[in-house]
């Protein structure tokens, strides 16, 4: 048991799983942020409409870098602005390691400024980029793989694919599959997922609305199969996954899940995450991009 | 590997039991010595969590709140906080927040903590009349509850006209002349 675990969380995998992970949340990091910044004093500012003061008592553990700074304007737009830059470099891949936890520390602080509006998009958010700060999410893809190929082999080709222990990547999917597996087990006191109505109430909340499909949204017969197979899908996705020959099925599955939720409904980020999440739960012993995989031979070749 | 094992088997550790402890569902309200001490970690390292999407049930409101604000004239007009159906889908995203705010925690009569900074936040987006001062603001929420398919199955899209919504004035402030909240 314990050798199994060791291998689980030690045994060298490439590292391109991280890698892809951290281009996407990098690109999540920043998009989200830019649609932030029209709303900044509304949000975060001092005459924002929820005040910090509200939520944290004296001596509270939590990061808040915005506070620390004097909790003005200044001090928001200050955090933002690092928030931003350190986000694309760690997107790009430049010093990655430090970009990423500047990124996260100021994250955590804009999360914390106002708690009132965060959705679990952003809590997956802060996981997915805390656990890739120590993953070597740099190593490939990336600006900082590039100047260490160049040093190292004084060539412009592209670097072969290094492998790394994978307790990082490991913690981000356990993480994920409890996701999953804690939104259904918090649904079993309820009725209406059992009852087969939960999908409808849901596709009736006005404000989540966006596209429509006709035919299941408003035939109770296929309302009732997607409530049933909403809380079938998250148990199996955070209990069956690991099985392996479920796992890219059920990855598959997820992914088309959260692509129909997108499409549906209005919950911004979330569904983009959670499909960043489930990517990263792909097998390391199996290409995702079967191109990339090619060149990679090639240049290992 | 940059970090040492035994270290990173600590953080695997205290995250695991933090996940199973302290943010599994079936832990809730129990107590565990541990608990204490994981707590801790999650909120220090900015790693807290509560996974209860739509759960245990989806909300059956349709809601949105509007601020009644009355001048020194006694005219008294409406500010509306953002109701995401009215806008464009551009708008739905970027004000999906607002919702947030809104529809899960400034309605609710426990959050009365939350009243006077979204007082003086409304009092803020309303165009200057240093001539006729506000003075006074009441918060009223409006909903309609959705009805069990089973009772009243409704279209996917269907509307109910404001006038049919409920109305409850849930908080109440007044404003003094030089625009403090009394």
């Amino acid at each position: 048991m314990i050798r199994k675990l060791n291998s689980f969380f030690f045994d060298p995998v490439p590292v391109s799983g991280v890698a892809r992970m951290r281009i996407l949340i990098g690109l999540i990091l920043v998009i989200q942020t830019l649609t932030l910044l029209p709303a900044l004093d509304d949000f975060f500012g001092p005459g924002a409409f929820v005040t910090p003061s509200s939520m944290f008592g004296p001596g509270s553990p939590h990061i808040r870098l915005i506070e620390w700074w004097g909790g003005g304007a200044l001090a928001v737009r200050m955090v933002f602005g690092i928030h931003l830059i350190a986000s694309l470099s760690f997107l790009a891949g430049f010093f990655t390691r430090t970009s990423g936890v500047i990124a996260y520390l100021t994250l955590v602080s804009i999360h914390h400024q106002n708690l009132r509006i965060l959705n679990s998009g952003d809590t997956a958010l802060r996981f997915a980029l805390f656990f890739l700060i120590l993953a070597p999410s740099g190593a490939l893809w990336s600006i900082d793989a590039r100047n260490h190929h160049r040093k190292n082999s004084g060539s412009d080709q592209t670097p072969s694919i290094p492998k790394h222990a994978p307790w990082a990547l490991r913690m981000i999917q356990l993480q994920t599959s409890a996701i999953y597996l804690f939104t259904s087990l918090s649904k079993v006191p309820g009725q209406t997922w059992f009852d087969g109505t939960a999908v409808y109430y849901a596709t009736r909340l006005w404000d989540f609305e966006r596209f429509g499909i006709d035919p299941l949204f408003n035939s109770m017969a296929a309302l009732k199969i997607l409530s049933w197979t909403t809380l079938a899908l998250e148990f199996a996705l955070g209990t069956l996954i690991w099985i392996p020959t479920l796992r890219i099925p059920l990855i598959l599955c997820g992914i088309g899940f959260h692509l129909g939720i997108e499409f549906t409904m209005n919950i911004p980020w979330f569904e983009w995450v959670m499909i960043t999440l489930l990517i990263g739960m792909w097998p390391t012993n199996r290409t995702f991009f079967p191109l990339m995989s090619r060149r990679t031979k090639s240049s290992q070749s | 590997m940059t970090l040492k094992k035994p270290l990173i088997l600590a953080l695997i550790l205290t995250h695991l039991s933090a996940l199973v402890l302290e943010v599994c569902p079936l832990m809730s309200g129990r107590h565990h010595p541990l608990k204490t001490v994981l707590s801790t970690y999650l909120q220090a390292t900015g790693l807290w969590q509560d996974w209860s999407m739509f759960s245990p049930d989806p909300l059956s409101i349709n809601l949105h709140v509007e601020a009644k604000v009355r001048h020194q004239d006694g005219r008294e007009v409406s500010y509306t906080l953002p109701r995401l159906h009215l806008l464009s889908q551009m708008d739905r995203i970027l004000m999906e927040r607002y919702r947030k705010w809104v529809v899960d925690w400034l309605r609710i009569d426990g959050n009365d903590h939350l009243w006077i900074p979204a007082t003086r936040y409304i009092l803020k987006q309303l165009p200057p009349s240093p001539d006729n001062p506000v003075t006074s603001i009441r918060l009223v929420r409006y909903w309609h509850t959705i009805e069990d398919p089973r009772v009243r199955f409704r279209k996917w899209g269907y509307r109910v006209p404001d006038e049919e919504l409920t109305g409850s004035e849930f908080y109440s402030k007044k404003i003094s002349l030089t625009g403090d909240l009394k």
